[in-house]
């Protein structure tokens, strides 16, 4: 009777655990998935069996994710992933661990895991999973200039096969990796490659992600193509015929998408070396343009503008862009120098994040940092995906101190988990805005430099010009023909100061050479 | 200094040539390459705190170092010749070659249109036309038109009548009803504008020419007598059908790709010819030229003003 | 100075793709990617041409973006009227006339609170008189009775001078290219008011053996009116446009007409006077 006794008591917490387990796989099932958290995490904190415990996690991770507690989930994820292959949810959990670092636009913590745990066992990973995980690890390899192991994982046939979801970021990186090895050949080809697959990713079903990634493969060809015609000269036809492709390719950017402005200035150039001087202060008069103008720095437009000008002799209209250049760059250059060196004592690295939070929103007379190299920084790829890790951890934790069934330790444990991600991140987050501000700064200086050279020369020019008793200087040009209106399909408007919405991308100027030879 | 000579400066000084890239150049490598901060192995910020922060430091301060001092560079300015500000754009040829907002070439517009006449004097018409058009190129179209119009007498026609016991010269009556025709159409004008301040409308002017058909007819008026009211009878009596030719404007405005507005003024000018003597009077009751003794026909070209306004879809 | 193409990779974006919802509409350009129609390497027949003309024709199979929301549709607008006064000075003359026309002239002072809505006030002369068709009936017709106003016409009044008021909205702010060549800037309004304006009317004058009419001093007053407009105004230089104007001026005659010229079925005698105005603004 005692052994009876003895042996029921022992049973007893077992079965009360198996009964909690199976109560929030049933919470689970039933889409209960607050309740179902609270129930995992109960077996996970007390549960006597080790296999239940490990059953509580993973189904806890994944009622989590169902909830949109991703950071939670990805915690958790995390945990079973560092256990090993011998977890019997390792290869789940790894498919969920990329689902996680996805909705988190995370570009860290689930790369280096993933890449440091890259064996055997991810053999077992459904396809998709797998080129996931092999360009996540391709790209981990690239920022650490391991150029030939990332290509390794990128390799069509071992690595992301095309057809795949990752294909046309896959050849993209690829096409990278050219570039850094100064392969140009191989990494035409492969932006090619990624745009064939970019286009068919697309008609399989568009997304945001797929028109970035064709928007950025037709950049990568048409850069390298200004390359190979930038080497090989605008006086050698192949190097024309290079030239124009760069043009047509940058000229497939759709308007008011996010790498337009780039490609509309990059064009300029191409235009510039093509001898096209109107087609290229066309460019530059889009940049000009308010939609562009206050939102993103483009002070070497200002020196392009002037290139051009000084191409045809124009050593006024040079002055000129060099007093507008001032106008826009001037007080920006000592404005931006003074806040980098201002940042208080006790203050931590995130004030840098803040003080450009600031900058961005209000009235561009109040910012401390000037409004457009703020939202120039602020419009950068990478800060914005870190602005949007910060921003839902935040959502997260308020989501995790409003649900009662959460309330105790496991919120507690959450919470502490979060505030040290945020304790990382954010003074992470503030030096990359202050390393962003300086490089502006940078750019800026050697922009002003580039300024002041052009200012030098044209001022040797004008002094040539005036020893020969020529004209520098004309009030106002006669006005040039109208130009060429390729169809019935295009419109023709002269541009006489007022900006409207349509036409930005489409300005050009007719410009007559006026030099003496 | 010559275009060569000046070439060769712009590839030096502008950074060119591709072996020394110029400090934007290498500042854009630099931001593709401080991602070293992440070839810390670490979990991240899940499982360890301090991984972001790494090398961060270090690469960061050398770059500062190297920065030049910007301030020297700004002061230098020539106080010749610089305008500060914008740019006068009317010391540059600037235009734009932009896309249309909508293309209408070899396509086919259907548009059903209510139509009233603005012109009334005697008479006035409101009904509907049904136009099927096919753009054979942007600015050029050929429209069939076809339709009905109910006409009545005005307000002014009723009082003269009523009031004064006069009644206009019987061509002046004439109403039309059914209208077929066959119009060309050009659109030399283009334009756009915003509405409201916020949104962007485009949309061409364009004109037509055309020829069509019309059943003619009128309604009875007799002149009352003397003491007695005069009357407009209800019954429409058919005159000969007439050729009519039209001439108008009109404004052409898309929303979609398929679906727009269109509003136009068209003049309808057609010859009406009302019978005298041969039925007593009754069709035309006013005095006409005699011409030996027999009571003339009431000849008169009127212009019917129309405004014509409805959707448009396009395929 | 060219941004090296390794930026792309630091701009991107492409490590981790977000989950964003799918978006409708059909695909885009289906460039170098449509099945693989470029091989690695090759050059776009497109781009092989000299000429401007393929460039440009590649531009139309590009599926460009609708801009963000919120983006001004008009920069640095090259006519602005925001906070200004505008006075104008133009010829009126009556369109769609029954017994009367008019012709005159009227001077407007607006002031544009902001580019979208303006007040005007107004004051002008205009000269009516009877037209061939109201001439027309002292030969034929019969002699009205003002006593009993049988056989009176309505509508016999005219106007004189006016004053009054509009307040206005100026919606459409564009621009028209007349055959590629000349380009012109123009604001499209439309207003309602009202004012006050001296009224005269006609009396047949049958002495001396020819009948006319003429002016009865019985019949002068003051009337007020409503007025609805619409109209355009053409910018020709910096801040002089011209200015045209179709208008309506509702207003009550003196006396009433009878329906039917009976006795016992008066109606007030609402008159329209349509007029279009041709004049020159200048923006102060």
């Amino acid at each position: 009777m005692k052994k009876l006794c003895f042996i029921l008591t022992l049973a007893l917490p077992l079965s009360a655990n198996a009964q909690d387990l199976d109560r929030a796989i049933e919470d689970f099932n039933n889409q209960s998935y607050q309740e179902a958290i609270a129930g995992f995490y109960e077996v996970l904190k007390y549960g006597e069996n080790r296999g239940d415990r490990n059953d509580a996690r993973y189904y806890m991770a994944r009622a989590m994710l169902n909830e949109n507690l991703n950071f939670s989930a990805l915690s958790f994820l995390r945990e079973i992933i560092l256990d090993g292959p011998r977890n019997r949810h390792y290869v789940s959990a790894i498919g969920y661990l990329l689902e996680a670092g996805n909705r988190l636009r995370d570009d860290f913590n689930v790369p280096n895991i993933i890449n440091r745990e890259y064996g055997d066992a991810f053999r077992d990973l459904k396809d998709v999973v797998l080129d996931r995980v092999n360009y996540l690890i391709a790209q981990v390899l690239y920022r650490q200039d391991k150029l030939d192991d990332a290509l390794g994982f990128l390799d069509p046939e071992a690595g992301v096969p095309p057809g795949s979801s990752e294909a046309p970021a896959a050849r993209y990186l690829s096409g990278l990796i050219a570039i850094r090895n100064n392969d140009l050949e191989s990494a035409l080809a492969r932006f090619q490659d990624a745009l064939k697959e970019a286009s068919k990713a697309r008609k399989a079903g568009r997304t945001e992600y797929s028109d970035r990634v064709y928007r950025q493969s037709v950049l990568g060809i048409a850069r390298v193509y200004y390359e190979m015609g930038s080497r090989l000269g605008p006086d050698n036809p192949e190097g024309v015929k290079a030239l124009q492709n760069a043009a047509l390719h940058f000229r497939m950017v759709p308007r008011f998408t996010s790498d337009w402005g780039d490609a509309i200035f990059e064009r300029g150039w191409v235009h510039f070396q093509l001898s096209e001087y109107g087609k290229s202060l066309g460019a530059v008069h889009s940049l000009s343009a308010p939609f562009f103008a206050e939102n993103a720095q483009h002070a070497e437009s200002y020196v392009l503008k002037m290139t051009n000008y000084f191409y045809n002799c124009q050593w006024d209209r040079v002055r000129r862009t060099l007093g507008e250049f001032q106008s826009a760059y001037g007080a920006s250059i000592p404005k931006l120098k003074a806040f980098l060196a201002s940042k208080p004592q006790e203050a931590g690295d995130i004030w840098w994040y803040e003080q450009l939070l600031e900058s961005v929103k209000g009235s561009a007379e109040d910012a401390v940092i000037p409004q457009v190299i703020a939202r120039t920084v602020a419009s950068n790829n990478r800060y914005d995906r870190l602005r949007f890790f910060l921003d839902m951890l935040g959502r997260e934790a308020d989501a995790l101190r409003s649900v009662d069934l959460f309330k105790g330790e496991l919120a507690g444990e959450l919470l502490t988990a979060m505030d040290e991600a945020r304790g990382a991140l954010e003074p992470f987050m503030g030096r990359l805005v202050r390393d962003k501000l300086r490089r502006q700064l940078v750019i800026l200086d050697g922009m002003g430099s580039q300024a002041d050279i052009i200012e030098i020369q044209t001022g040797l020019e004008e002094a040539e010009w005036l020893d020969q008793q020529r004209e520098i200087e004309f009030a106002k040009r006669k006005r040039l023909p109208r130009p060429f209106v390729p169809s019935e399909k295009f419109q023709y408007w002269p541009f006489h100061g007022e900006y409207w919405i349509d036409e930005l991308g489409f300005y050009e100027y007719a410009i007559k050479s006026e030099c003496v030879e | 200094m010559n275009r060569f000579q000046r070439m060769i400066w712009a590839s030096a000084v502008l950074g060119l040539a591709l072996v020394i890239p110029s400090p934007a150049q290498a500042d854009e490598l630099d931001d593709l390459l401080d991602l070293g901060d992440d070839t810390e192995q670490t979990d991240g910020a899940a499982g360890d705190a301090s991984a972001p922060a790494a090398g961060d430091e270090g690469s960061d301060g050398a770059k500062v170092d190297a920065v030049a001092d910007p301030s020297a560079a700004a002061a230098k300015s020539s106080d010749r010749g610089q305008t500060k500000g914008v740019i006068n754009p009317r010391d540059e040829t600037i235009f734009a070659i932009q896309k249309k907002g909508r293309y209408l070439g070899k396509r086919f517009e259907l548009v059903p249109m209510a139509v009233a006449t603005i012109n009334n004097k005697f008479t006035s018409h409101a009904g509907g036309l049904v136009n099927g058009l096919y753009h054979f190129a942007e600015t050029m179209s050929v429209e069939f038109s076809a339709g009905y119009l109910s006409g009545d007498y005005t307000p002014l026609t009723r009082e003269l009548l009523d009031l004064q016991n006069l009644t206009p010269p019987g061509a002046d009556y004439a109403l039309l009803s059914w209208y077929t025709g066959l119009d060309m159409q050009w659109a030399p004008i283009y334009g756009k504008f915003r509405l409201a301040g916020r949104a962007l409308g485009h949309f061409d002017i364009y004109m037509g020419v055309g020829l069509g058909l019309s059943q003619a007819g009128i309604r009875q008026v007799t002149k009352g007598a003397a003491g007695a009211e005069g009357d407009i009878s209800d019954e429409f009596s058919q005159l000969a059908v007439k050729v009519v030719s039209n001439l108008g404007a009109g404004l052409r405005f898309y929303f979609t790709e398929r679906f727009g507005v269109r509003a136009e003024f068209r003049n309808y000018a057609v010859a009406h010819s009302v019978p005298g003597a041969d039925v007593g009077n009754e069709l035309n009751p006013t005095k006409e030229l005699k011409w030996q003794g027999t009571l003339q026909n009431s000849v008169d070209v009127a212009n019917i003003f129309l405004f014509q306004f409805g959707p448009s879809f396009v395929f | 100075m060219i941004r090296m193409h390794v930026l792309m990779l630091a701009s991107l974006g492409l490590f981790a793709a977000p989950a964003t919802a799918q978006e409708d509409g059909e695909l885009g350009a289906n460039w170098g990617g449509e099945g693989g129609k470029m091989a690695a390497g090759e050059v776009g027949e497109a781009a092989k041409g000299q000429t401007g003309r393929a460039i440009y024709e590649d531009l139309l199979r590009v599926d460009d973006r609708e801009p963000p929301p919120g983006t001004p549709v008009v920069w640095a607008r090259l006519f602005p009227v925001d906070k200004r006064f505008e006075v104008s000075l133009g010829f009126e003359m009556s369109v769609i006339d029954k017994y009367a026309t008019h012709n005159g002239g009227k001077l407007n002072v607006i002031y544009h609170f902001n580019e979208l809505l303006a007040l005007n006030v107004f004051g002008g002369y205009l000269v009516g008189q009877a037209n061939g068709l109201l001439t027309a009936t002292l030969n034929e017709g019969t002699t009205c009775d003002p006593g009993s106003f049988k056989n009176c016409l309505p509508d016999t009044n005219i106007m004189s001078w006016l004053v009054g008021g509009d307040f206005i909205v100026e919606p459409f702010y564009g621009k028209l290219n007349l055959v590629s060549e000349l380009a012109l800037n123009f604001d499209i309004f439309m207003g309602v008011g009202g004012g006050v304006t001296g009224r005269e009317g006609f009396t047949a004058d049958t002495g001396g053996g020819v009948a006319q009419w003429v002016a009865d001093p019985a019949r002068a007053g003051v009337s007020p009116f409503v007025s609805a407009m619409a109209g355009v105004r053409v910018w020709l230089w910096n801040n002089i446009a011209l200015r045209v104007e179709a208008r309506d001026y509702t207003w009550v005659g003196d006396r009433p007409y009878l329906d039917l010229n009976q006795v016992s079925l008066p109606q007030d005698d609402y008159i329209n006077t349509w007029t279009l105005m041709f004049g020159l603004g200048a923006t102060l």
